[in-house]
């Protein structure tokens, strides 16, 4: 890991190395892509859940893919539409560019691609091995390709300004600072930062939920969550066994925190002179009411976001086993299914919905994120069986 | 003329919210470093604002106040969209003022 003011190294021997930022030239026109589905479309829902629930593993599989595929073109139609003329596939080809300190990305020069050598620079590494992991939960787990399911590039870049204190989404690529080596360190340290970070971009080509009030608490919750699984996943780690911490590797060791956020526990991630105390609620009854501008986090987007980061936590430790195979695949579903303006309630409605055409009508699992809203004080309407 | 920068958002937003802002003043400073920060505000200045990141997610915003003989003039950016002077002028206030923690 990188200090601050230490010279920038060089990747030795890579041919790559000192190439002003170049985008690789895109691409043949769009084409339409097939639907991946095993199943045809037409079988309604709940049929496809009873397959699910009672077919051999391959009938189970295909009606499980089926109904996800479904999910996803109910969230995604509108998104296809307006991709018409995009980017070809690119299987999410990663690239990590060094900004040298600098702001500006366009100066950033290229530190390591999909197909060349390891850097001797730990950021670049750190931020390729995070892409690399992120990409592969999405296609192994979810059979998305990439950012926007249709192969998108991956391009991250490290090393932005001196002794920044942040990662973010740009809405088209990953940016990543050292942080300040006395609070914060190198952002590229942690898997659940990375996984946050392109989740938004996952977030912002299916449900494009808007950032502020309680759709933007639940684009905040969709990153942590997706980056706490994609963290176990790829730790191996069941329910149980996972922290459920996010950032718990970006404060030095001089910091007295947990981590910046806690799922399980939200509130409750750090208490100390320094930092203050961890604001998020655990559930609506401490919701705090800030106002929409960006001095107010868009109305609390990084602080009310800790209920629903609960109510996964509550649902897929009911549901118990690896996050990624039931609650994942649920919450996925809800997001596919999702808009732009899906409150908590109706993002709660959309979880017992997909929960029930996945498991099955009052199983153990639609049951389990039942429970976690209740449990998070969010209303569910159960009303007229699932949406 | 004082300057003083409030910053909001990012991934650690929750650190940073209702801190204080920062705020350096030049009549406090040597002859040398208030004529540099006065450039680098002209500079600033001059730039046309960057166009809002709609797009972006966990990027910071800044604002920028400056109080000059009576006037004021506020500039903002957003880490997603920021010119080369403005990056300039954030580097240098945070070189030369205590910042709170996640600043």
């Amino acid at each position: 890991m990188r200090s601050t003011g230490e010279p920038v190294r060089f990747l030795a021997g890579g041919g790559t190395m000192g190439v002003r930022r170049h985008r690789p030239a895109s691409d043949s026109p769009e084409v339409p892509v097939p639907v991946r589905s095993p199943l045809s479309c037409i079988v309604p829902p709940h049929v496809l859940a009873r397959l699910e629930a009672t077919g051999g593993p391959d009938v189970a599989q295909a009606a499980r893919s089926t109904l996800l595929t479904t999910a996803r073109l109910r969230g995604e139609r509108s998104v296809r539409a307006a991709l018409v003329g995009a980017a070809a596939p690119a299987q999410g080809r990663r690239t990590i560019f060094d900004c040298r300190h600098s702001t500006d990305l366009g100066t950033a020069v290229v530190a390591r691609t999909e197909d060349g050598v390891v850097s001797d620079d730990s950021s670049v590494n750190q931020a390729f091995d995070g892409l690399g992991a992120t990409r592969d939960y999405y296609r192994q787990v979810h059979d998305r390709n990439s950012i926007d399911d249709r192969g998108m590039r991956l391009d991250g870049y490290v090393h932005r300004g001196v002794a920044y204190q942040n990662a973010f989404w740009d809405g088209r690529e990953m940016v990543f600072g050292d942080g300040d080596g006395e609070v914060f360190t190198d952002f590229t340290g942690s898997l659940d930062v990375i996984a946050h970070e392109l989740t938004h971009g996952v977030t912002e080509h299916t449900a494009a939920l808007e950032y502020r009030g309680q759709s933007g608490a639940l684009n905040e919750s969709v990153s942590d969550v997706f980056g706490s699984v994609v963290k176990q996943w790829a730790r191996g780690q069941s329910v149980t066994e996972a922290d459920w911490l996010i950032g718990a590797d970006i404060f030095t060791p001089a910091v007295e925190a947990d981590a910046l956020r806690s799922m399980r526990a939200p509130g409750t991630a750090y208490d100390n002179e320094l930092l203050g105390t961890d604001p998020q609620p655990a559930d609506m009854s401490g919701y705090v009411e800030l106002p929409e501008t960006e001095e107010g986090d868009n109305g609390g987007v990084h602080i009310n976001s800790g209920i629903p980061n609960r109510a996964f936590y509550l649902a897929a430790t009911g549901i118990g086993g690896n996050s990624w195979e039931g609650p994942a695949q649920v919450w996925y579903a809800a997001l596919l299914g999702s808009g732009p303006t899906t409150d908590f309630a109706a993002f709660a409605r959309a979880t017992w919905s997909r929960a029930g055409e996945l498991h099955g009508a009052g199983s153990s699992q639609q049951r389990a994120v039942a429970s976690a809203w209740q449990g998070v004080g969010v209303p569910l309407d159960t009303s007229g069986g699932v949406a | 003329m004082k300057v003083t920068l409030t910053s909001s958002g990012g991934f650690a937003a929750a650190v940073r919210l209702g801190r204080p802002p920062l705020v350096v003043d030049a009549a406090g400073l040597p002859p040398a470093e208030a004529g540099e920060l006065a450039g680098l505000v002209t500079a600033a200045r001059a730039e046309e604002p960057a166009p809002r990141a709609e797009r972006a997610r966990d990027a910071m915003s800044h604002t920028i106040t400056v109080e000059d003989g009576g006037s004021s003039a506020v500039l903002s950016c957003s880490d997603a969209a920021m010119s080369p002077a403005y990056a300039d002028l954030l580097r240098w206030l945070h070189a030369r003022a205590t910042p709170p923690p996640g600043r």
